[in-house]
């Protein structure tokens, strides 16, 4: 896979606020983007940039070990856990409950 | 998939009525006033608890009909059974989706006292809300569910609400938010009009509506975001941990996994996978039931379950959507009840269910991701305004 080595630092900065943060964050570069999308044409298919999604999460995680630091406040492995149980904590939706499967993928009449 | 279940929750049917008469309700029973007697429920807790397959935490979902329909006093007697059964290393989460109408001081003080999630369910505004949610002699319900919602808040109970979306909400992203801002609503979850048992949605024979729901979403999520007074907004946020993993996490499903969705209605039947089945017939599948808590244990209906046609035809549709949909890494095999009532059988893979839950929001998730990349200076940095985020135990509840 191809590291973009550009958006570990982003990455880095906004994982560690959660889904909230992320929210937050995704929602304001949407929304104020100038750039133009990227033609249909030219886009990897959406399996392969999900892929790479977590191949960017991975090494951002990887990057902070590698230097030392802990990701974050938390322990890398602890957050793995949370990940786990499909949310994680820190500034996110903690509580195994919706991530146990609770909501997504999940029930939505609840 | 694992044959040793793992059980995240329990929905409980603990009647099938409901005072009032949705225009689009699935539910096939509604008017049948059986109660769950209190050895059922304790029965279906003793047994979930000697089998060692729970999850560390059960949410346990008190739903349709509608539960405030049975007395605040049988809640407070079946979650004491619960709590005395209940082993040290497991947690129970009760949880009520509720239509709103009958919460009053005596509801607040129950949710208050066992830490209850509560779901209301709004459509939004009077003219949104009133068009399908409806009594039983067809006048509006939102009176009574704003009602319902005050009283949540003057007695600072956590809530979120589910809104279906019509038709006519479809246009109105910026009328929903002042809305829900005006009523003090800051965790919100959209349902889209589907198409379940008896009930026909009128908006997924619509070509535009994926164009129409993702544009939708995608503006009630900038604004409601730039608002900074919404704390969550599910479609979006319980996407984002299941797209930002690191590899090799796995993202479950347990909507296909045998058990890990234990649904009992209130004769103690027993049926697994999407909630929605319970209640309907299909001489086929048995009408879906997998016995009854009160005859059987349930390693007899685990077995059942994983020797049933219901159970094999679910693996199918799950493997035909890993080898066939871009979106199943963060999916994992679609909801069985909408495969069945828009593909007619559980075997088959996408649906409208599937666009709408899970494409539409991964695909602007990426997009928006796409152009962080492109132009990562630009992204704000990730405020928390002034809220604070779900913790435990008000988790979106």
């Amino acid at each position: 896979m191809s590291q973009n080595r550009r958006t570990l630092p982003t990455l880095a900065r906004l994982l560690p606020c959660g889904a909230l943060g992320l929210s937050v964050g995704l929602a304001a570069a949407d929304a104020s983007a100038t750039t133009v999308a990227e033609p249909e044409g030219n886009k990897a298919s959406v399996a392969q940039r999900l892929q790479s999604l977590r191949n960017d999460v991975s090494g951002a995680l990887e990057q902070h070990r590698k230097d030392g630091e802990p990701f974050v406040v938390v322990d890398p492995e602890q957050m793995l856990a949370w990940w786990g149980n499909g949310g994680w904590r820190n500034g996110g939706w903690r509580n195994g409950g919706w991530g146990n499967g609770g909501w997504h993928n999940g029930w939505h009449n609840w | 998939m694992t044959a040793t279940p793992e059980i995240g929750m329990v929905v409980v049917q603990p009647t099938a009525f409901c005072n009032i008469a949705c225009t689009y309700c699935y539910l096939p029973d509604r008017s049948n006033k059986h109660v769950i007697a209190q050895s059922t429920v304790t029965r279906l807790f003793e047994q979930i608890f000697a089998s060692g397959w729970s999850c560390p935490e059960i949410t346990v979902i008190w739903h349709a009909g509608e539960p405030l329909v049975v007395p605040v006093s049988f809640y407070r007697e079946a979650f004491a059974t619960i709590e005395r059964m209940r082993p040290a290393s497991v947690h129970v989460k009760h949880s009520f989706q509720t239509n709103g109408t009958l919460i009053d001081t005596a509801w607040c003080a129950l949710f208050k006292d066992w830490d209850v999630g509560v779901g209301v369910s709004l459509d939004g505004p009077r003219e949104l809300h009133d068009l399908h949610r409806k009594s039983r002699s067809g006048k509006g319900t939102f009176d009574r569910t704003i009602a319902g919602i005050r009283c949540l808040r003057e007695n600072g109970v956590p809530f979120h609400v589910i809104s279906v979306l019509s038709h006519t909400s479809l246009d109105q992203p910026e009328g929903l938010l002042d809305f829900y801002l005006s009523e003090g609503i800051d965790q919100i979850c959209f349902n889209v009009e589907e198409s379940e048992g008896d009930h026909v949605s009128s908006l997924f024979s619509g070509p535009e509506l994926r164009r129409r729901y993702a544009a939708f979403l995608r503006r009630f999520w900038h604004l409601a975001r730039e608002s900074g007074r919404i704390r969550f907004l599910r479609e979006i946020d319980l996407a984002l941990p299941r797209m930002f993993r690191p590899e090799g996490v796995p993202a479950r499903n347990i909507q296909v996994e045998p058990l890990a969705m234990l649904n009992v209605d209130s004769h103690g039947n027993v049926s697994s996978f999407s909630p929605e089945l319970l209640g309907l017939k299909n001489p086929d599948y048995r009408d879906y039931l997998l016995g009854n808590i009160n005859f059987q244990s349930l390693s007899e209906i685990r077995d059942t379950c994983l020797a049933s046609p219901l159970y094999r035809d679910i693996c199918s549709g799950v493997e035909a959507c890993r080898k066939s949909c871009d979106y199943f890494s963060v999916c994992g095999g679609g909801a069985p009840v909408n495969k069945l009532f828009e593909n007619g059988s559980f075997t088959g893979t996408e649906t409208s269910y599937c666009t709408l839950t899970q494409m539409v929001p991964t695909d602007l998730i990426l997009e928006a991701y796409d152009r962080l990349e492109r132009s990562p200076a630009a992204v704000a940095p990730p405020a928390t305004h002034s809220l604070s985020p779900i913790a435990s135990g008000d988790a979106a509840a």
